[in-house]
């Protein structure tokens, strides 16, 4: 009797779907641990896709999404002939840029500043300080922006009388609304976005640091030609990302802080598809415009990443 | 033996009941019942909820109650419900606008036919052709219109200590109002010897609540509007001239009024910023002379304001007078809670549950037990009138927050509602008076037509228009001369608001409000 030695056969000979199967079962941890995420996406990313239909439909509840009747692009024209599309559109473009163009380097010095620290129990105080205030809801940090610069009892405005001048009403005022709206938000988030940039600089080599120690290298030489190269990717990522969202120009601070005589400077896409598509029960026309928001985002990350391997070498795919 | 006897007797005797229980949870009706909430700052009833349990013994209804926050949070929940075609089976409905498009969906369900299956309710409550001219499309009852159970409870308060102090007046004129406003900011009426008291306290607000904000600067300042002769929003004398009051001369110079009191800083500056809830801290803290207000906001901030002003009197002033003799507090509809039944739950044959509940509801023990709780624990009935007796304020308000089902606006039940503030030095005010004033000093004038106006499709445009124009003039960031208030008239075009006029005179000439 021949003994028959049984072995698995060679890997060139599995067929592709045996070598896919193999491979998944080797990696079954990290698969595993990947599930809840594509679940999520498949359920609130997806499967909405499926109901975003309704932006070309009269949808009516009774008659469900699909069999609801065909309307065309008629909501989407009806959001470009809106009264204020283009005072809309510029104030969401030109609150998102702002915040993106003068938010991002404070969360970059920040976390430089943090990293470059020697005094590690001041770095972390400075980290934990600084990233809560992201924590603190929309309508707290209106109650904190109106003691602050209320006309008549704000302290900033009480400086400004007690210094000779005039107070002035920074809620109120269009031609400050937006600096308000800008700056409340890099108070708010600066701390948080430091943390992407932060977790960068730690992934870089202290081998590289002690090298340029060595050779001499200045502080600022060693941020220059170590830390900031070292960060490019993040930057680029979070840019890139920022992009994608850059017709959402933040419904919640705006809809908290913004009143009647700030309009003209205030009222974003988002605001207005709250009381036009939402309080009138419009659900196809605000679904509209969040399909063409989503366009306009798609777009802006295609170009951006582009753009971003051109000149920086490097994008998001 | 005789141990195993009664045990199984015990046995069979639970057996029984629990199956008699059983057949008689088998009986109840599940109904879902979604209403604003009636005390917003109580909370939610529990599973087992002591009003639930009665409904369920008295009527056989398995209640499923949901609270709908109020204002415009309440309404776009409603909004999400409808779009997931999951409305509940008998609810109350705020906004008409929403209350039109679930008729054209198809999402509710005509309701005559629960009339004759509730007489007793039927005789007291629906009866008014004006008010079901409110519910009716075409031939079809699509709703259950209550009366106004309270309307008309907001007006002008005056701190009259501050009056006596300063030897003023009670304004009558718009004159007067604004020299007494002047004298409450700059002749330190609370003595603390700092500038830090406003002449007039009105923020921009455009809450419902038994009155009809209007297109503008909303519910705190209709009264300059009346007193110009143009309140709320539309002209219903005008005839075949039916326009907007924003046409009218009259409302230019209103505006220029309430301009007139921000450039004389009688105003809190915050005033364009800020929400009602700030209005009422400052009041209570005894910084407004002149404030809007209503009877149930004096009601709730008066152990504050008792605590920051013990000496502190507090009045309504008749709504001052304008220039042609004109005045008015502003505009209102004779209109109470609107309940809707859903399509679905006369489809599940729901209809007679939900008639006998609400007959339940309109008088007796239902009647009692929704709008004033527990008899003897809640409230005892005094010479008639259902009082307040209990110290728990937030079980009783919790056990009565299904009372909008109940409440009938008769002056048993006002008188019950709005008793006696008690001061701690003695002095008492019957709010119940107060509330009577309101009324018949401020000359309101009924727009219930209002209600069945239909929106423009650029609703929200047109709202933001009128009432971002008018800060503009108002704060002085736009001059009020005839070049801007005829740019500002003229953008209206833009708007297609002679659309939204057309649509309204059409809409109040077939429910009869206009000629």
């Amino acid at each position: 009797m021949t003994n028959v030695i049984r072995s698995a056969p060679p890997a060139a000979r599995r067929s592709p779907r045996q070598r896919l199967l193999a491979r998944l079962w080797r990696h079954r941890g990290l698969y595993l641990m990947l599930l809840p995420g594509l679940l999520w996406f498949a359920l609130f990313r997806y499967w909405p896709l499926w109901n975003a239909q309704i932006a070309f439909k009269d949808f009516q509840p009774v008659q469900g999404v699909l069999h609801s009747p065909w309307v065309g692009l008629e909501h989407f024209q009806a959001f470009f002939s809106s009264f204020y599309f283009s005072q809309l559109m510029t104030n969401t473009l030109v609150i998102s840029f702002a915040k993106l163009l003068i938010g991002l380097p404070p969360a970059i010095i920040l976390a430089l500043a943090i990293h470059e620290s020697s005094r590690r129990g001041l770095a972390r105080v400075t980290q934990t300080v600084t990233y809560l205030p992201h924590f603190l809801s929309w309508v707290i940090v209106f109650g904190i922006l109106l003691a602050m610069l209320s006309p008549g009892s704000g302290l900033l405005n009480k400086g400004l009388v007690a210094a000779g001048g005039d107070p002035v009403s920074f809620l109120t005022d269009p031609g400050a609304f937006r600096a308000v709206v800008i700056f409340s938000d890099i108070w708010k988030e600066t701390g948080w976005s430091a943390i992407l940039f932060l977790a960068a600089l730690i992934g870089i080599s202290p081998s590289l640091y002690e090298a340029a120690e060595v050779d001499g290298a200045t502080r600022w030489q060693r941020i220059r030609h170590i830390s900031l190269p070292g960060m490019l990717d993040v930057i680029v990522l979070v840019t890139l990302l920022r992009l994608g969202h850059i017709l959402d120009a933040g419904f919640y601070q705006i809809y908290v802080l913004y009143s009647l005589p700030v309009y003209s400077v205030a009222d974003v896409i988002d605001t207005w598809v709250y009381r036009q598509g939402i309080q009138n029960f419009q659900f196809s026309l605000a679904t509209a415009v969040g399909l063409f928001k989503g366009l306009i985002g798609l777009l802006m990350i295609v170009i951006a990443n582009r753009v971003a391997r051109r000149f920086a070498g490097q994008g998001l795919y | 033996m005789t141990h195993l006897t009664r045990t199984t007797a015990r046995t069979l005797a639970l057996v029984t009941i629990s199956a008699l229980l059983g057949a008689h949870a088998q009986k109840a009706t599940d109904l879902s019942v979604a209403l604003y909430a009636a005390n917003p700052e109580a909370p939610a009833p529990t599973a087992r909820w002591d009003t639930g349990e009665v409904i369920r013994a008295r009527t056989g209804v398995n209640l499923k109650f949901t609270m709908l926050p109020t204002g415009a949070d309440g309404d776009n929940k409603l909004g999400s419900l409808a779009a997931a075609n999951d409305l509940p089976d008998l609810f109350e409905i705020r906004n008409r606008n929403l209350f039109y498009q679930l008729i054209r969906q198809g999402q509710v369900a005509p309701v005559s036919s629960l009339l004759p299956q509730m007489p007793q309710r039927t005789k007291v409550r629906y009866g008014n052709a004006m008010r079901n001219g409110l519910v009716n499309e075409n031939g079809q009852m699509y709703g259950l219109q209550e009366p106004a159970t309270l309307s008309r409870q907001y007006g002008i308060m005056v701190r009259q200590d501050w009056l006596e102090k300063l030897n003023l007046k009670t304004p009558t004129t718009l004159d007067e109002f604004l020299n007494v406003a002047r004298a409450f900011t700059e002749r330190d009426p609370d003595g603390n010897g700092r500038k830090d008291t406003f002449g007039y306290c009105g923020v921009i607000d455009f809450d419902t609540a038994g009155i009809l904000p209007g297109l503008g600067l909303g519910n705190h300042f209709q009264w300059v509007y009346g007193a110009y002769g143009v309140p709320g929003t539309w002209n219903y004398r005008a005839g075949a001239a039916f326009a907007a009051n924003v046409r009218n001369p009259n409302y230019r110079k209103a505006t220029e009024y309430v301009r007139r009191l921000v450039e004389a800083k009688v105003m809190d500056p915050d005033w364009a910023t800020v929400k009602r809830s700030d209005l009422r801290n400052r009041w209570q803290q005894g910084k407004c002379g002149l404030f809007f207000e209503s009877v149930g906001g004096l009601i709730a901030g008066f152990k504050n304001f008792e605590a920051n002003n013990p000496k502190g009197d507090l009045r309504f002033v008749p709504v001052p007078k304008g220039p042609s003799g004109s005045r008015s507090m502003g505009t209102f509809a004779n209109a109470g809670t609107l309940l809707v039944v859903s399509k679905k739950a006369m489809d599940a044959e729901k209809g007679p549950a939900i008639a006998k509940f609400l007959e339940w509801a309109n008088s007796g023990e239902g009647y009692y037990q929704l709008a004033f709780g527990k008899k003897g624990a809640d409230y005892t009935m005094v010479g008639g009138i259902p009082t307040v007796t209990t110290t728990n304020v937030n079980g009783r308000l919790t056990n009565t927050q299904l009372r909008f089902l109940a409440l009938n606006g008769q002056a048993a039940e006002l008188k019950g509602r709005y008793g006696t503030l008690k001061f701690s030095d003695g002095r008492s005010v019957n709010v119940y008076n107060l509330l009577m004033d309101t009324r018949r000093n401020n000359n309101w004038i009924d727009r219930s037509g209002d209600l069945v106006v239909p929106a423009a499709p650029n609703q929200a445009d047109i709202d933001r228009y009128v009432s971002e124009s008018l800060v503009q003039f108002v704060l002085g960031q736009r001059p009020l001369n005839d070049g801007n208030w005829k740019s500002f008239t003229d953008g209206l075009n833009g708007l297609n608001f002679a659309g939204y006029e057309k649509n309204a005179y059409a809409a109040l000439k077939a429910g009869g409000f206009v000629k």
